[in-house]
């Protein structure tokens, strides 16, 4: 494909990456053209996203399958108190086309399943990681190597992080060095926090290593595992290899994890409520749920195109995202204290508003 | 046998009771784990070994910051003045 030469509004608005030896004319070229998939929208996604727009890349696609909540602000300040109960893929894309109109963004508001995730990670040159479980991870790892897409992992929590990036065939894959985990197993930024500037740091350096991918320049991060942790201020470049018995690089996986198909998973409470996010893998109309909700007298916290938030009862906010994906925020003393009881409260909402069941 | 400067980080601080540095002697990680089980007691061996006494999937040992999965695992052989980090995978994000 010939390239168009950049306009005179990108020569002034890049003039400082332009003048930059590194990235130059061509490299602002290769950016424009550059094609990158987000997975998550949170506490890494958000500073990832809008590193990427401001840059100038050409199309970023956004995926996330959660709304906007109080208790995401102090990191995820791509969103603002006026975004609370709205898809992050929804406010994001609001707050990113203001940033810089020429991006091309996509939201997704769905939820990263064995079954979805190649349809949505192709026709890209690059996924970078901004998902919160290792559960998702290995979803993108596995299709991520199949595909032969470059992945630029980053997870973070507390005071410390790990960045490394992943060239299918050539580097090690996330489960050549971190096999066999288990999300149970591990500590969720709800239980024991995160610290902003770290979102910051880890987000920058798979920013940058995303951006070497798309200059065409060899990442840092191949075959070596980052590790930061600024309590101690440590940062450590740790050196990893493929695993020659991964099943993942030899392509031998082809069972999915039960626990990654799951029609309904508690995950980490915020804004003191427990949290229940049911997938129905079923197209929603936004339009009409509202409508419905209006008829019921039930109050709108927030609405979107691709998605709503309403107060079911005093103990039960409920939000719905355009790909199926419902979130149930539950208060103490609702009685619902587990997956089983969840799914059956759904049931109950879903009958009432016409809603699908899972 | 070598005297090694072993860095605990994350979560793994607990399991030795806030240590975050220590120095220890030993031949190889096998033995290294053997010790810490010894001074540090039933809180490291819960939290950082399965019922076999295996280093648990989230449990990351570097020797000289080369992750051991690629030496030679809890054999891999320590000398004086090796570095050896141990850090729980991170999840979140």
């Amino acid at each position: 494909m010939e390239r168009t030469d950049l306009t005179d509004e990108d020569l002034e608005r890049y003039s400082r990456q332009i003048t930059l030896n590194y990235i130059g004319y061509e490299g602002q070229s290769l950016l424009r053209d550059g094609r990158v998939c987000l997975l998550g929208a949170g506490g890494l996604g958000s500073p990832i996203a809008l590193k990427l727009v401001a840059m100038g890349i050409g199309y970023l696609r956004i995926i996330d399958r959660d709304v906007v909540s109080r208790s995401d602000l102090h990191r995820q300040y791509l969103y603002d108190e006026s975004c609370i109960g709205l898809p992050k893929v929804e406010a994001a894309t609001k707050r990113l086309s203001i940033l810089n109109s020429s991006v091309e963004i996509d939201p997704i508001a769905t939820s990263i399943r064995p079954s979805n995730v190649e349809e949505l990670i192709e026709g890209v040159d690059v996924v970078i990681d901004g998902l919160d479980t290792i559960g998702a991870r290995y979803i993108l790892n596995r299709a991520a190597v199949k595909l032969k897409m470059p992945y630029v992992f980053g997870a973070a929590i507390q005071t410390f992080g790990n960045v490394s990036t992943f060239i299918p065939g050539e580097t090690a894959c996330l489960e050549c060095f971190y096999p066999g985990l288990r999300d149970e197993d591990l500590e969720k930024c709800a239980t024991v926090g995160v610290f902003t500037p770290l979102l910051d740091i880890v987000s920058s350096i798979e920013v940058s290593e995303a951006i070497r991918i798309l200059l065409k320049k060899e990442p840092h991060l191949k075959n070596r595992l980052m590790f930061v942790d600024l309590e101690n201020f440590c940062f450590d470049l740790l050196e990893i290899s493929k695993n020659a018995n991964c099943p993942t690089c030899r392509g031998a996986r082809t069972e999915v994890s039960r626990s990654l198909e799951k029609a309904v998973s508690s995950v980490c409470g915020r804004d003191g409520r427990g949290v229940f996010i049911i997938d129905t893998r079923k197209s929603l109309n936004v339009e009409s749920i509202s409508n419905k909700l209006r008829i019921e007298g039930i109050i709108l916290k927030a609405e979107g195109k691709l998605g709503l938030t309403f107060e079911y009862n005093d103990k039960v906010r409920v939000s719905v995202l355009k790909e199926g994906v419902v979130i149930l925020q539950v208060a103490s003393g609702s009685g619902i204290h587990n997956e089983e009881v969840a799914l059956r409260t759904y049931k109950s909402i879903a009958e009432r508003l016409g809603l699908p069941l899972a | 046998m070598g005297k090694v400067k072993v860095r605990f980080f994350g979560g793994l601080i607990e399991a030795t009771g806030g240590k975050k540095e220590v120095e220890v002697s030993a031949s190889d990680i096998s033995e290294l784990l053997d010790e810490f089980v010894k001074s540090f007691g039933e809180s490291f061996k819960k939290r950082v070994l399965d019922d076999d006494g295996a280093p648990r999937p989230f449990v990351n040992i570097y020797v000289n910051n080369k992750d051991i999965r690629f030496l030679d695992s809890l054999k891999t052989k320590l000398k004086d003045k090796d570095s050896v980090i141990i850090m729980p995978a991170v999840g979140g994000g």
